[in-house]
Order: structure tokens, then sequence, then C-alpha cells
């Protein structure tokens, strides 16, 4: 039983087809990355996984229970943590409410405090900066917050919405180093990224997306030497 | 020095109950984004919830004083989730001008509800909440008693019947209590009904400096709004609703991926708006008296001014925004010439023009109010 499967995904806006009929999987412990052009689909397949968007047509399994029709707050609950496009932190919060905010699904209010102290160990920025308003925070503070918010959540999946965007390149090091250090440390995460080089260099598999459809799958190392994908999105 | 005192004091009172309806207005605002002009109507119904209550039971008086105020507030509450869930819900994904015009029409619907009601209608209407109220009471019954129907049996929770049922029996309980009122006063649209103060407080006056005084009603007033306004605070800057319902003024997708449940948290924010505009209902009966079935047309417009001026979305610019436009209202009321003056005419109406005066100052010098977040750029 896969982490995560998604079967033959179809999603709208109106009259547009954003997501035509994809099907991929995500196994535990994996870091699977969708890449592709802006546009392609791949912000809406997780904004579809997490509930934020109704599909057309296709079904979402996770742990082999269908949350297709589940509202985003049930899937939280469940284990599938998304930190959105943009980052959506609560700028009118401090950076400690914005993470307390995080654990509203918790059932272990006692672990909490404990989980506070070892987010600020990865994060000692947010640390200093905890009763600060979040909307003081630099770009890259506050990708940092929001992977952080998804930390202390404490799901199974941790689905992410192009975490590098915005941000100089010591940061997007940075980031990436967090992810994978969370995913040796039990994590599943499924990562969109434009950056398909730097994504491809942590993940075990990716997807490639084109207008909507999935156009090649593979292991990082297989579509990292892909010729058609080295052309279209490592560069040449 | 004495006039200045004492209308300060009255400006004061005033200006609470403005700021109790417009944290209304101002909370519903910052979660979803609209306008919710029904709470003048939610105070009328407040108050004369309240006037039901307090001539239909006798009990000690400070346990009636208690239940005069608790009652209505909740009724009040319950009458917001129902706005909330039969009005504005089911057009949260339609453009916001669709929920704007279904405020005004629900202000409309419940001011004209009340004032063609009679004893007549009114016990029609406590029989069917009674009836409805048995019926789910039945089913529930049936279900769990006798499997029926079977099909329903396996996500059958009961407890989702609770607050519908009580709802009901408590909308029912305040028709019935009221339909011979109504009938004794000939209750019609025009028609209007004395709030029995005496039933609940002896009006005494404690002077304070010289002729200025203060009425025990006024000290009521302050203690019930502040203590409100407290309570208010704690629930929205320490609990995890309150964060939650702050961060939906920022982004509700990001409230949501929390793990929130962003309709129930905009249920609370009703609830808690209405109960708010209750209260306000009750302390101004208590003070005025006179309740018609359009009593909270002017307050209502005039706590949605307050909630301009202090900025709308923002909880401190609300009851600031109410205070100044009570005490601003109430100079003016003391500054007119009136009847018993010198020139025989009444200019004290006028005062009620001050709020809108005050509008246009505040639309044109800063359009944000005065905690407002001036409107940002989107890129």
């Amino acid at each position: 039983m896969s982490m995560l499967e998604v079967q033959d995904l179809e999603v709208s806006y109106g009259a547009i087809r954003a997501v035509k009929g994809i099907s991929f999987t995500v196994e535990k412990g994996e870091i699977v990355t969708l890449i592709g052009a802006n546009g392609a689909g791949k912000s809406t397949t997780l904004r579809t996984i997490s509930g934020l968007l109704k599909p057309q047509r296709g079904k979402i399994l996770y742990q082999g229970q269908d949350i297709t029709e589940l509202p985003p707050h049930r899937i939280v609950e469940l284990g599938i943590n998304h930190v959105p496009e943009g980052r959506g932190i609560f700028t009118n919060l401090t950076v400690w409410e914005n993470l307390m905010l995080a654990t509203y699904t918790r059932k272990d209010r006692s672990r909490i405090q404990e989980d506070f102290e070892q987010v600020f160990t990865i994060f000692p920025r947010l640390k200093e900066r905890s009763s600060q308003s979040a909307g003081t925070l630099s770009g890259g503070e506050q990708q940092m917050l929001s992977v952080a918010r998804a930390l202390m959540t404490k799901g199974e999946v941790m689905l992410l919405d192009e975490p590098s965007m915005g941000l100089a390149p010591v940061l997007v090091d940075e980031i990436f180093r967090i992810l994978r250090e969370i995913n040796r440390q039990g994590k599943t995460i499924l990562l969109v990224e434009q950056n398909a080089y730097r994504a491809l260099e942590i993940a075990h598999r990716g997807y490639v997306f084109e207008t909507g459809n999935i156009v090649y799958a593979g292991t990082a190392s297989e579509l990292q030497n892909n010729e058609a994908v080295k052309k279209a999105y490592l560069g040449g | 020095m004495e006039t200045f005192l004492s209308q300060l004091i009255f400006g004061l009172q005033r200006g609470t109950i403005y700021a109790l309806i417009a944290l209304g207005y101002t909370m519903v605002y910052g979660v979803v984004r609209l306008i919710n002009f029904a709470y003048g109507e939610v105070f009328m119904i407040g108050a004369f919830v309240s006037f039901f209550l307090v001539n239909a039971v006798s009990l000690p008086q400070p346990i009636l004083v208690v239940l005069a105020l608790l009652v209505p507030m909740v009724t009040c509450s319950l009458l917001g989730l129902a706005m909330d869930a039969l009005a504005y819900r089911p057009l949260r994904q339609k453009p916001r001008l669709a929920a704007l015009i279904t405020a005004i029409g629900v202000s409309f619907f419940l001011s004209n509800f009340v004032s063609y009601s009679s004893g007549e209608t009114v016990r029609s209407s406590a029989v069917a909440s009674f009836l409805l109220a048995g019926f789910l009471i039945l089913y529930v019954l049936g279900v769990k008693v006798l499997n029926f129907p079977v099909k329903a049996t396996p996500n059958f929770k009961p407890i989702k019947f609770l607050i519908p049922t009580v709802s009901l029996l408590l909308i029912g309980y305040i028709f019935w209590i009221s339909k011979d009122l109504l009938t004794e006063l000939r209750w019609k649209g025009s028609s209007f009904a004395s709030y029995p103060v005496d039933r609940l407080i002896v009006i005494e006056k404690i002077p304070l400096y010289k002729s200025v005084y203060i009425t025990n009603i006024q000290i009521m007033n302050f203690v019930v709004s502040v203590l409100l306004m407290v309570v208010l605070s704690y629930l929205v800057n320490r609990t995890m609703t309150g964060m939650a319902m702050r961060a939906s003024k920022n982004n509700k997708d990001a409230v949501a991926l929390m793990g929130v449940n962003v309709n129930r948290i905009i249920s609370v924010t009703f609830i808690i708006g209405t109960a708010l505009a209750g209260a306000a209902g009750v302390l101004s009966a208590i003070t005025y008296p006179r309740l018609t079935a359009f009593m909270g047309v002017q307050p209502g417009l005039k706590a949605f001014i307050a909630a301009v001026l202090g900025g709308i979305g923002s909880i401190e610019g609300a009851m600031l925004g109410g205070i100044i436009m009570g005490v601003a209202e109430q100079f003016a009321i003391g500054l007119l010439p009136s009847s018993y003056g010198p020139s025989r005419i009444d200019f004290t109406p006028l005062a009620d023009g001050v709020a809108f005066a005050i509008l246009i100052v505040v639309l044109l010098l800063r359009p944000q109010g005065i905690f407002g977040e001036p409107p940002r750029e989107k890129l």
C-alpha cells in the first residue's frame, strides 16, 4: 500500500482543464518531486491532494483510504501537511503563534513544548524572532517558518510547493539540506519545484509535468540523464 | 464642567453600546469580508427576548438580571448561527456583493417579522418549533431504539441533533412566553413596548461631583460591557480559536491547511458577534425602555460607522470607534438647542447626523479607519 496514490486525477478551473488525468504514487519514506514548467498543473495537483480543490474525476488514496472528498482540515488531521506556494504565513500573527496554530489538530498537548524546542534547534532564527510579527521576517525566514509549521503539525507526509521560490541560492541550499534531514528522520515528502535541477538532487523519484499531463517518470538519476528532460528542464 | 462630566458619562454609556454592536461587524468582516447589516435587528431581538422573559418569569431580582442578559445572548447567537447557515454560507463562493445584499435582506426580514407578528402568529410559531423539536427527538429515539431507518444507522451521531433540538426548544419557549404579551399589547407594526426596568432594578442616582451623578444602571452597563470585552480579548488573543480567527483575516486557505475547520471558525465569529449585539440590545433597553420593531436601525447603522471609524476588521478599533461615536453624539445632543430652550424648536434629532458627518470625514481623510491597515496593492 502506497503512502499516497493519485489515480487518474482531473482538475478544472471553470472551463480550463489544469490537470488532465494523471496518476502517480509516493511510497513511505521517499522524496518524490513533481517538476515541469509554470502552469503545468503541479500546484493544482498539490492543492487537490490537500483538499483545497475538488477534482472532476479520479481518486486520491492516503494509506489506502480514499480522501478525495474530505475537506482540507480532515486531511490535515489524517497526516498530510501542505506547505503552500507563497508560504501562507500569517503575517498578522507572531512567529510563535504561527507555530502554535499549526498544532491545532494535535491531541498530545503535553508534547508540544518539546517539539517547539526541536523545531527551534533546526531553525534557530525562528527562536530569536518568536515574539515578532511574522510579517517582519525576510522571505527566507518565512519559508523556514512555513516548513517549521508543517513539522509542528506532525503529519506523515509533507507536500511542499516551490520552497525555493524567490530565495537566494544560499538559502535554497539551506532549505534543501533541511528537507533531506527531515526525510532522513522518516517524513515522506512530495516536492513541487520549478528548479528541477535542485529538486532531482535530493529526490528519490520524479514525475515530469507538461500542460496537465505526466510525460516522464523515473528515478532521480534516470531523469537527470534523460536527454529530453535535460534539454527542457535542466538547461541542456 | 459639570455639564461636561455628565454628558461624558451618558456619552460613554451610549458608546459602549455602539462598541458592542460594532464588534460584531468588525469580527465577521475580518474573517469573511462580509458586512452583516443585520446586527441592528439582532440588537432589537435581544431587547425583545429580554422583554418577554422579564415579563413572563418571576424570579428573585439578581437571578432575573443575569437571565435577562444571558438568555437573549444565547438566543441571539443561535439566530447568528442560523443566519450564517441559511443566508450567508450558500453564498460564500459567490461575489461579495451577493452576500452584502442578502445581509440587507436579512435585516429587513427580521425587523418586519417582528413588526408584523401578533399573539396569534407567535403562538403558531411556538407550536411549530415544539413540533419540529419533538420530531427530531422522536427521530433520534427511533434510530437509536428501533433502528429505523436501517440505512441511516452506521454514521449516525445523536450529538449532532443536540444543538438544533435545544435551539428549537428555546426559540419555541420564547415564542410561547411572548404570545400573551403580544396579544395584550395589541402589537402592530407601529406599536411599542415598555421594558419593565423596575422588575429588574430600582434606579438609584449616585452623586459623583456637585450635580454630576451616575446611575446604578449606567454602572451595570459599564461593568457588563467591560466584562464582555475582556472575555472577548482573552478569547481572541489567547485561545487557539481566537488565533485561527485572526489568521483567517490574513489567509483562509492557509488556515484550513493548519487543520482548522474554517466554517466552524466562521460560525464562532457569528455566535460571538450576535451575542454581543444581543447584550447591547438588553443594556440599551434598560436605559431607553421604549422598544419598537425598528429600534435597531439607527444603532445598527451607527455601530457600523463606529466600526469603519475604528478600522473595519480591527477589534480595538471597534471598541474605540464605538466610544468616540457615542461621546460625540451625546455632546451634540447636549449642545444643540432643545424644545425646552429659548428657541422652542427641538434641534436634538440633528445629533443623529453627527454619526454620518463622522463617516464622511473618515472616508475622506483616513478611509482605512484608526487602526485599519491601508489597502495593500496586489502585485
